[in-house]
């Protein structure tokens, strides 16, 4: 089977596409406008998309567009349309000077994975799909396997908090009569 | 290099063929729409007036590019470009023919329904960026509409993943070739495909985010000239799209029926695939100018007290019945 | 093949960024956007040590956080409709109705 993967694995796609992220997801953080956030959040995900397919896992690749941008930043649109969330007087915020701390909290956290990510940590054990056995049997198949033996039954209580997600939105947004 | 060059080449291949499909099915429209409701349709320019499209696309060239001063500048300019490059993309892993097509990806129909669901932000861009009430309402439609019907789409089309066992279209197309086509196999997905599909491209009946006698034009209102040209020839590149993908996965993408496909030339293939997806546009044409515009809530039960359990009955008897066949 | 700590730092600001969203944005919908942003940047670590391990337990991972951001972001936007039809505001500072 023929990748799209050649192009890549080149390494500038990579710096570009995660400067890009970076870039959309600030400006997500600090849009005033939860449309704009909601734009830029879907940006970020396309760019996270690229990233993955970086890695070689274009079945993540593929689905991070298809849930993500295809159906849960539609929601969110959604809700802001619904309950016309732009408009100006929903805008103001009071974070206060607790925002200061709050940013160089983010920063100590930072710098924090930073350090961890500086530690030699051994690397474990190597898995069972080397890169070549992937492309030769397709990645959708190499995860199917490992999803449908080994996480079986993990698959199937995420399907079970689906369908309780689903009643639960219902039930929280239906109107009650007063 | 030559990689790059030849894809930029294929790109550029793409975009010629499209572009003139674009052409031939706005008159296909026009002609179709015509017959239907006994008049002639379009027959002064060119010969049997062909080349009203065309003159039609001058004009559009022409005319002045209106923004609303209160409308949003960014967004209302990337949403007509978001609504053509996505489907345009999808075309990537479509198999035209047996030796013809861009990449066979290993989870080609998987990519197809992301960018096609990637479509509905155009929309709703459009609409937010307007700053136009009817706009918005067409945007608000849209989402929900989009969510609604992208779930017993995806749903619809596992039967014939599962039948086949493998999400690369060409291969599915090739396994067709080995036996009965997946219209045969799967017809209730068939059926429930060409319905969301429709759906999804915002098609008569279920054009609500531009009903004409409501929102005036729905989510484009404001659009003019080239931009709206570009939201025009997108839902063209969406309807082949989704035709594309339904004459792959059900009507045996290239293969010409009742015939040894093992040594038959390459451009009768091409010619057999580009008949059954003008064939599968002109059912939806049909169903345009045939069904009135459903209304907002019943197009919602519609979704998600027919097609939904449809889909999963569908779903749930293929898997019974493959695994009974498999064991 | 980018070498795993620009993956790794990588993955860290996008986590900070969330972070941040969350401690200083007030609005509900934007925390929970933030949240999803972080989601995403610990999918990617998983994805990524999947790749470097030789290993497909990441990306199975990911998949089934997916699954989860999907009933969470239900639910969630659906506590946020509730909350605005009795309040007229989504303002996190304003919930308060809980506290003695």
């Amino acid at each position: 089977m023929e990748t799209v993967l050649q192009y890549f694995s080149i390494n500038p796609v990579f710096y570009i596409f995660a400067t890009l992220a970076v870039i959309f997801a600030l400006m997500m953080v600090t849009s005033e406008n939860p449309v704009y956030s909601a734009i830029f959040l879907v940006l970020t995900f396309f760019c996270l998309s690229v990233i993955y397919l970086t890695l070689e896992a274009e079945f993540v690749a593929v689905i991070q567009v298809l849930v993500y941008t295809g159906a849960i930043m539609v929601l969110f649109v959604f809700v802001i349309m619904l309950l016309n969330l732009g408009r100006d007087a929903q805008l103001t915020e009071y974070a206060g000077p607790m925002k200061y701390l709050s940013i160089l909290l983010g920063f100590a956290i930072l710098i924090q994975i930073g350090l961890a990510t500086k530690v030699t940590f051994s690397i474990g054990a190597k898995g069972a799909y080397p890169i070549e056995r992937v492309n030769e049997m397709g990645n959708t198949e190499a995860i199917a396997r490992e999803l449908f033996s080994q996480y079986l039954y993990p698959f199937e209580i995420a399907s079970i908090l689906l369908l309780l997600g689903m009643i639960g939105a219902i039930v929280i947004s239906k109107k009650r009569p007063d | 290099m030559n990689t790059m060059l030849s894809a930029i080449l294929g790109v550029l291949i793409l975009f010629g063929v499209i572009a003139l499909q674009g052409l031939i099915l706005v008159y296909m429209e026009r002609k179709v729409s015509a017959w239907m409701q006994s008049r002639l349709g379009p027959n002064r320019v060119g010969p049997w007036g062909l080349l009203q499209t065309a003159a039609d696309i001058v004009k559009l060239l022409l005319k002045e590019n209106i923004r609303n001063e209160r409308s949003d500048r960014v967004i209302f300019f990337l949403a007509p470009i978001l609504a053509f490059v996505a489907p345009f993309a999808a075309f990537v892993t479509v198999p035209f023919a047996a030796t013809i097509g861009f990449r066979d990806l290993d989870m080609g129909a998987f990519y197809v329904f992301a960018l096609g669901s990637s479509v509905v932000f155009a929309v709703i861009w459009a609409g937010y960026g307007s700053n136009n009430r009817y706009a918005l309402i067409g945007a608000m439609r849209s989402a929900a509409q989009m969510i609604s019907y992208e779930v017993p789409l995806v749903t619809a089309v596992l039967g014939v993943f599962l039948v086949a066992g493998t999400l690369s279209l060409r291969e599915i197309v090739q396994l067709q070739s080995q036996g009965l086509w997946y219209v045969a196999v799967q017809p209730l997905g068939f059926v429930l495909f060409l319905v969301a599909a429709t759906a999804e491209s915002n098609r008569a009946p279920f054009d609500l985010p531009e009903a004409e006698s409501e929102l005036v034009a729905g989510f484009h209102t404001e659009y003019s000239g080239m931009k709206f040209a570009f939201f025009y020839l997108g839902e063209y590149a969406e309807m082949l799209v989704s035709s594309c993908v339904l004459v792959v996965l059900f009507l045996g993408g290239w293969l010409i029926p009742f015939a040894n496909n093992a040594n038959v030339p390459t451009w009768l293939h091409l010619l057999s695939f580009v008949s059954k997806v003008y064939l599968i546009i002109f059912l939806m044409m049909w169903f345009r100018w045939t069904f009135p515009r459903l209304r907002v809530d019943h197009l919602m039960a519609f979704g998600w007290k027919v097609l939904m359990p449809l889909a999963l009955v569908n779903l749930l008897a293929t898997g019974l019945i493959v695994y009974w066949l498999k064991s | 093949m980018v070498p795993l700590p620009h993956y790794l730092i990588f993955t860290a600001i996008l986590f900070t960024l969330g972070v941040i969203g969350v401690l200083t944005r007030r609005n509900a919908i934007i925390i929970f956007m933030s949240i999803e942003l972080m989601l995403n940047s610990v999918n990617l670590t998983m994805v990524t040590f999947a790749r470097f391990l030789d290993s497909m337990d990441g990306q199975v991972a990911v998949f089934l956080v997916m699954t989860v951001a999907a009933a969470e972001v239900a639910v969630g936007l659906a506590l946020i409709v509730a909350i605005y039809r009795k309040k007229d505001t989504i303002n996190v500072d304003e919930m308060h109705i809980m506290q003695g």
